[in-house]
């Protein structure tokens, strides 16, 4: 049996970022966004993210609960919205529109970095491109002074949208990934102690994690989480996949989740987004497989109760997705569906 | 931790991965097996196809990469044809290290559910994609759509690349 998270766990943890922000003050390699962890702005931060998560399973979690259960239900953001409907791009700015909006996430003049899962040209494989047109051109709306990949898309992925007349202003305004990679310490890491992670996802002020809900052969699932590979060097995801070679040739299961966890903990999206529109059910995350239609998107500002929630359109509990249950432990998230305001519609 | 280490440890338990000495030629060869243009009317190569070996198949199709690698991987091309409506098809041939891997990877691949057709080796038509396998290849074509027409390039391009598997 594993030992739940305790306050005194957060509290070190919060320490130890601390520590960290001012060690890495004087380290070039180590991202700004470590740099600017203060335990006010990391506790804000955890908070306004929907991360009053890491409050709620606090001590203090009942005088939190107590608080937020005296408000008006209406007044009470759900922590993750599903909008079930036929047009991928229609369900897509409702889940925003339902979270609070995407000026809820960003401002005027932020510079926005988008992880889009678009590495795979097989259907079902990668994030339909009306997903992500959406959360695009919301954030154009918005105001946002620069969006760019965090990971490019593979080649043709745009052509697969029907929405083609909205895409040239939208191709116009996506910068490509920079291709140069920093080394990101990662404290909590308990497999992973450093990562090389894209420059870009340092320098952006938004991060945006859209996802595919889809079958993976080693992980079983892969959704936000696991997304966030796409943000590393082959030189770190290799490390992920090939393991310590204790257990052999990847067998580690234990090793890749721990590792995905531990990434985890690198940034925390704004905004998470998963495409369980249409996703094969066999063979990921490459495919080609089975596909199988939720036709549902999924919107929240939290990756581990993201995934507890789609991994089920798989037959999943997110109990029996290791990576979730790791990121979980790491307080990254809620992953109990009765704990997370859940709000599911149909448009 | 770092990647150095951990391939050279690998190339020790692994050694067939990294035992490419003539790159070149054995790139040249898997393109050979693409079909020409002039053999699908109306159909083009979309772009440049790819090509990666050993591990480096990580690079290509990410994730993807692990079943095959784990199976006994040498080679692949990865090339995605277009036809003048605009309809695009994906073909993905891999060379394993032997028959018996590329057996293995097939039979990990393809459902049993697929439709039997006559295509190399145990090939599996699905819903809108065909696994088979020949020799040492094991060989994926996919497109977008179950449209009886885009299964019937599917067998042809397939069937093609059969053929040019001596």
């Amino acid at each position: 049996m594993t030992r739940k998270p305790t306050y005194e766990d957060r509290e070190q943890r919060i320490r130890i970022l601390e520590e960290e922000s001012i060690k890495s003050e004087q380290r070039e390699e180590v991202p700004q966004y470590v740099a600017r962890f203060t335990r006010r702005s990391f506790l804000t931060r955890a908070a306004c993210l929907g991360g009053g998560l890491l409050v709620s399973q606090s001590p203090l979690s009942g005088l939190a609960q107590s608080k937020l259960q005296t408000l008006p239900a209406p007044e009470m953001k759900p922590d993750l919205v599903a909008v079930k409907g036929k047009d991928p791009y229609g369900s897509t700015l409702r889940a925003i529109q339902e979270l609070g909006g995407i000026e809820t996430f960003m401002h005027r003049g932020d510079r926005v970095g988008i992880l889009v899962n678009s590495p795979f040209k097989n259907i079902g494989a990668s994030v339909n491109p009306d997903v992500a047109l959406a959360v695009i051109e919301k954030c154009i709306e918005a105001g946002a002074k620069e969006i760019r990949y965090l990971k490019d898309p593979h080649r043709g992925y745009w052509e697969r949208s029907p929405k083609s007349d909205k895409l040239a202003a939208v191709l116009k305004v996506l910068k490509y990934e920079s291709g140069k990679h920093v080394k990101v310490q990662i404290p909590g890491g308990l497999s992973l102690k450093d990562a090389q992670v894209t420059k870009d996802l340092r320098d952006c002020d938004v991060f945006i994690n859209i996802s595919i809900t889809k079958h993976h052969e080693g992980v079983l699932y892969s959704g936000a989480l696991k997304n966030m590979m796409g943000l590393c060097a082959f030189s770190t995801n290799s490390y992920f996949h090939l393991g310590t070679l204790k257990l052999g040739w990847f067998k580690d299961l234990d090793h890749l989740s721990q590792c995905i966890a531990d990434l985890n903990l690198v940034r925390k999206p704004n905004l998470c987004i998963s495409d369980a529109t249409t996703f094969i059910t066999e063979n990921g995350p490459y495919g080609p497989g089975k596909l199988a239609s939720s036709e549902t998107v999924v919107a929240s500002t939290n990756s581990v109760s993201l995934d507890a929630f789609c991994c089920t359109f798989l037959g999943l509990q997110p109990e029996n997705v290791l990576m979730i249950d790791k990121a979980s432990r790491h307080g990254l998230g809620e992953m109990k569906r009765d704990r997370i305001r859940i709000k599911s519609l149909a448009v | 931790m770092t990647l150095s280490i951990l391939l050279s440890l690998v190339s020790v338990f692994f050694p067939p991965i990294f035992c490419q000495a003539e790159e070149p030629q054995t790139k040249g060869s898997l393109l050979q097996l693409l079909p020409l243009e002039s053999d699908l009317k109306g159909w083009k190569l979309d772009g440049e196809p790819q090509t990666a070996e050993g591990i480096r198949l990580f690079e290509l199709i990410n994730g993807g990469a692990e079943e095959y690698v784990k199976e006994g991987f040498s080679t692949a091309v990865i090339a995605t044809y277009r036809n003048n409506e605009g309809k695009r098809i994906n073909l993905d041939i891999y060379e394993m290290l032997s028959p018996e891997n590329a057996k293995n990877i097939h039979r990990k691949k393809a459902s049993d559910k697929g439709q039997k057709v006559s295509v190399g080796e145990e090939a599996a038509l699905e819903d809108y994609y065909l696994n088979f396998r020949k020799g040492p290849y094991q060989v994926t074509l996919s497109g977008y759509d179950t449209q009886r027409k885009t299964l019937e390039w599917l067998l042809l391009i397939g069937r093609l690349v059969a053929e040019r598997i001596r």
